[in-house]
């Protein structure tokens, strides 16, 4: 790259900092969290919460 | 576009509540579906609601964390913040404006005939407080005799889970009736004042309150799919200013963390193709032709 290059403004939203392969990389981390969340067991935990009527998390208990 | 976004925004509301069996049954729906997460806003006590709420979820797992870590098990909220983090990577807030059922409640409300008004940009900031305050940090912290926390956000703020499980659980079970009390007056006086908010001012409550929104926010600019702009055919007429529902100047931060995605800066905003849909480093051009968009607004000093 020409040296001159390095020093000219940047545009908004050339959005080249964000390139695909960093936005699968972000995607692929939390698919690893994810699936470190399944190993755990928490799944099972959620749909243990989400079947039950949480009444103070509504406001009424 | 509005109209598509309109039919797939009723859709992920009858995806997220389709249990309409609960006034026969006079329960909530307890099938395996509520082991996958809604990616909008949705209480997960609400009687029609078939998939978890992502904000209870990890409320629910980082309140009962020292409890967990004492008998050996290690419920970190690792599942609903992948969840969560998945979807945010691949859409950022275009969730906020495609699949959030109380996104859509909004945005029917603001329809109402009235006085509308802009935000005060300060409020902004609220919905990264309540994420950070209301969702982790309390339900983390502050813990009974016994080290079990409480769902701070559900418990005092949440206006959706007043209106899609409170009232309607009240309704449906007489022996609850007697429960409700001050806490319960406060959390309608919250509703009343967004939905009055959302009356007033576009998305009152994704903008001031929401910390699903300020999560999803963060990927904005960085998700797989996400508008980009390019700045050599924009000709800052400021045309994306005026359509904007949340007051973004796109051609200035295209990568706002406002941005709920609605695409009508791109379908009904800009004439010069200086906005479009990207997904995964390619370009999805859903832009229509420039002949069929409005004329072209006087730039914008």
């Amino acid at each position: 790259m020409p040296r001159f290059e390095r020093h000219l403004p940047k545009q908004p939203g050339s959005g080249e900092r964000h390139r695909p392969a960093r936005r699968f990389a972000l995607f692929l981390f939390f698919l690893l969290l994810f699936l470190i969340g399944i190993a755990l067991g928490e799944p099972a935990r959620v749909l243990e919460q989400a079947r039950s009527i949480c009444l103070a998390c509504i406001g009424i208990g | 576009m509005d109209t598509i976004r309109r039919w797939v925004q009723a859709l992920w509301f009858f995806l997220a509540n389709g249990y309409w069996a609960f006034p026969f049954t006079g329960t909530l729906y307890q099938g395996p579906l509520k082991v996958l997460c809604s990616p909008g806003l949705n209480c997960y006590s609400c009687p029609a609601a078939t998939t978890f709420c992502p904000l209870g979820s990890l409320q629910q797992l980082l309140l009962g964390l020292r409890l967990t870590l004492q008998t050996g098990q290690h419920f970190l909220g690792l599942y609903v913040l992948g969840w969560m983090g998945m979807l945010g990577a691949t859409f950022g807030r275009l969730i906020c404006g495609w699949a959030c059922p109380f996104g859509l409640l909004q945005e029917l409300l603001h329809k109402i005939p009235s006085p509308k008004r802009s935000l005060w940009p300060a409020l902004r900031w609220g919905k990264y407080l309540c994420l950070l305050l209301f969702v982790i940090i309390l339900p983390l912290a502050v813990v009974d005799s016994f080290g079990l926390g409480a769902p701070w956000f559900c418990k005092y703020l949440c206006p959706a889970g007043t209106l899609e499980a409170g009232l309607p659980m009240l309704a449906l079970d007489p022996s609850l009736r007697s429960l409700p009390g001050r806490l319960f007056l406060f959390k309608s006086l919250v509703l009343v004042v967004v939905v009055a908010g959302s009356i007033v001012i576009n998305r009152f409550f994704c903008r001031t309150l929401c910390p699903l929104g300020a999560f999803y926010g963060l990927f904005n600019g960085k998700s797989l799919i996400r508008l980009k702009f390019n700045a050599d055919t924009c000709t800052k007429c400021g045309a994306c200013h005026l359509v904007c529902p949340v007051d973004i100047r796109f051609n200035e931060s295209p990568d706002s963390a406002e941005c709920i995605g609605c695409l009508r800066c791109m379908t009904r905003g800009c004439r010069f193709q200086a906005i479009h849909l990207e997904a995964a480093g390619l370009a999805l051009n859903v832009a229509p032709p420039p002949s069929d968009s409005p004329e072209p607004h006087p730039p914008v000093p």
